[in-house]
């Protein structure tokens, strides 16, 4: 069974021509690479597998039901429990320490998680010493694992990162995306990478190219 | 981690400007508390002190300044009326209890007052130590005065603490030391009527003139005047009486008939104090439209602030929401903020009201004496609604931005990012 699915998509914003979306058929750990220049609705198609843009035409499923049939709060809590995402600005909470701004996920969509599983994976990610430091405390690289801790936190069915890379030289790319997949296959989830940056290509096996499969635009 | 704690991150990041909310609601909270508490207190105090006394006769002239001498102690008393006219008021069947009272004399600022063991009874005094005056030249001391049994005094001529017109004659002993009553009486020396007119008999020819007798530091003006008088006369005056009437009823005409029948006034306390404290409400009035213009200028405040507070934290309340926070929750985020705000500002008001009250009252020397300050350093049941009125002022200025909150749009947010 697929987990996440979506057919003829199609988004349409205001003053411009509707964007349509080739279909996605994305099961549990998968690794996809959502390739595509800027402009070309990566981060709308997220928006909309988010739950946050209901798509103009077509369906995403989740797990063989329609997400946007959902109630608003039933969609709120799946994302919140069984999606994870990493964004190009790292958007951890300057107010909360490091530990806090991981916490918060199990928070937001009231999921309580055992004490040792932050343990666990502050230790994985290198950053048990910097656990109540303030993000503006921590280097650019503890800023994203910690991200991506906060991503992975709630062992989600998928990840959904959108740019992740793309502030970051190469070997600092190479590193997250190896730390994504690694955090992806220690859950079993799902990994969904949108990104304009081909230098990451190579290491997927399914790749969508946004750009091509578009449809002709008026 | 909560609405609550996320209050409080969001208070921390920035804790200038939720100082300065707090502090304005306090200050709104605290000048309506302290108008509140302050009139109240008066206007307890002036009912508490007059309690047992339906009615004063006293020398014609202003009515409220007669109530204001010989029931409050916060004036001086006009004139006086004699003895004779005491006597027609003891003939008078509605009557059920005259008593005298005659003053002039204080020692280190407590008034003596000459009068009867009855005027102890007024204030349903007890005695915290010794008895009550029986030889001449003994009296008994209120509970502030800080005069010990067995103590020897010199009184002095008029009300004033520094006054150096000391009378040359016998001290008072002290025979008994009464118990706080919350009552004028507490700063108050009270000694037998004799005493009192013996004294004046023998050294002035008009009370009237006393005060301003008082303040002509130089020589004894008044060994002068004194060849003309005469003392037997003198001797049986009077500052005032003190009645308590038969029945209610009697107050409506008895006041009246009284003024139109003889050369004395007869005044009511509750009416003449009613007067009063209506034009004292005027300050009262003032100060209420200031602490609410004070509560609505802070509300607006802490809108502002909690609006630009959302404008930082937008890409914060969408990280929420990412994570799955309903907008309810941020709503309830924004709401938290405000409360906590408001509600210590609005406690933090309501003891700085009580305070203001206070020292308004202790640096009063005239209000101190028939309001117990103290008691304006309790919390009452008006704190509750203050601190009810300081929260709903948060909820109000949390209204529109909770709103805002709620309605964050993430997917642009998103794709913008933090600049």
């Amino acid at each position: 069974m697929m987990y996440l699915r979506t057919q003829d998509i199609s988004v349409r914003h205001k003053n411009s021509a509707p964007l349509s979306f080739p279909d996605l058929n994305i099961k549990a750990g998968d690794e996809v690479l959502l390739l595509g220049p800027s402009g070309s609705g990566k981060t709308t198609l997220l928006s909309v597998l988010a739950g946050f843009l209901k798509p103009a035409d077509g369906k995403v499923f989740i797990q063989e039901k329609d997400f946007f049939l959902l109630s608003p709060a039933k969609r709120d809590h799946m994302r919140g429990r069984d999606f994870g995402f990493v964004f190009q600005t790292l958007h951890l909470l300057p107010s909360l320490t490091l530990d806090q701004n991981i916490k918060l996920a199990g928070d937001m969509a009231d999921v309580k998680v055992e004490e040792n599983r932050l343990k666990e994976l502050l230790m994985t990610l290198g950053l048990s010493d910097k656990a109540h430091r303030k993000p503006d405390a921590l280097s650019q690289g503890e800023q994203q694992r910690a991200a991506i801790a906060r991503a992975v936190y709630l062992k989600p069915k998928i990840i959904m990162a959108d740019e992740p890379t793309s502030a970051l030289d190469d070997i600092n790319a190479d590193a997250v995306i190896k730390l994504l997949k690694d955090q992806a296959k220690a859950t079993g989830a799902a990994l969904l990478i949108a990104t304009h940056d081909s230098r990451i290509k190579t290491s997927f096996s399914k790749i969508i190219n946004l750009d091509s499969q578009k449809k002709d635009v008026a | 981690m909560n609405a609550l704690t996320l209050a409080i991150a969001s208070i921390r990041a920035r804790p200038l400007y939720a100082a300065l909310c707090t502090t304005a609601v306090a200050a709104g909270i605290a000048l309506l508390c302290a108008a509140f508490l302050f009139s109240q207190s008066i206007s307890t105090g002036f009912q508490r002190n007059a309690e047992n006394i339906d009615m004063v006769a006293g020398a014609k002239g202003s009515p409220l300044q007669l109530i204001l001498s010989s029931v409050y102690h916060a004036d001086i008393p006009a004139g006086n009326i004699t003895m004779n006219d005491y006597e027609n008021l003891l003939r008078m069947p509605q009557i059920r209890k005259a008593i005298p009272v005659a003053m002039g004399d204080s020692y280190n600022g407590y008034r003596m007052i000459g009068s009867t063991a009855d005027y102890l009874k007024i204030y349903e005094a007890e005695f915290a130590d010794g008895e009550i005056f029986d030889a001449p030249f003994e009296a008994v001391a209120g509970a502030q005065t800080g005069l010990k049994t067995g103590q020897d005094i010199v009184v002095s001529h008029g009300f004033s603490a520094n006054s150096e017109d000391v009378h040359d004659t016998e001290p008072y002993e002290i025979t008994g030391v009464l118990k706080r009553t919350g009552t004028v009486l507490d700063n108050l020396i009270v000694t037998n009527l004799e005493n009192v007119q013996q004294l004046h008999g023998h050294h002035h020819h008009d009370d009237k003139h006393e005060e301003e007798e008082h303040h002509h530091d130089d020589e004894h003006v008044h060994e002068d005047a004194h060849e003309d008088t005469d003392e037997a006369d003198l001797e049986r005056q009077l500052t005032s009486v003190l009645i308590k009437v038969r029945s209610p009823v009697d107050l409506m005409n008895l006041p009246r008939r009284i003024n139109d029948s003889s050369n004395i006034m007869a005044a009511v306390p509750s009416y003449e104090i009613a007067r009063f404290t209506k034009s004292l409400g005027v300050g009262k009035q003032l100060a209420i439209v200031l602490g609410a213009g004070f509560v609505i200028l802070s509300t607006l405040m802490l809108w502002a602030t909690l609006a630009s507070g959302l404008a930082l934290r937008r890409y914060d309340l969408a990280v929420l929401r990412v994570l799955g926070a309903r907008p309810g929750r941020l709503a309830a985020t924004v709401i938290a903020e405000a409360v906590i705000i408001s509600g210590v500002g609005a406690v933090a008001g309501a003891i700085l009201g009580h305070l203001i009250a206070y020292s308004a009252v202790i640096s009063f020397e005239n209000l101190n004496r028939f309001i117990v300050p103290e008691s304006l350093l309790l919390p009452s049941t008006m704190d509750i609604g203050f601190i009810l009125l300081g929260v709903l002022a948060g909820l109000f200025a949390a209204l529109v931005p909770s709103v805002t909150a709620a309605r964050t749009n993430i997917s642009t947010l998103l794709a913008k990012g933090r600049v």
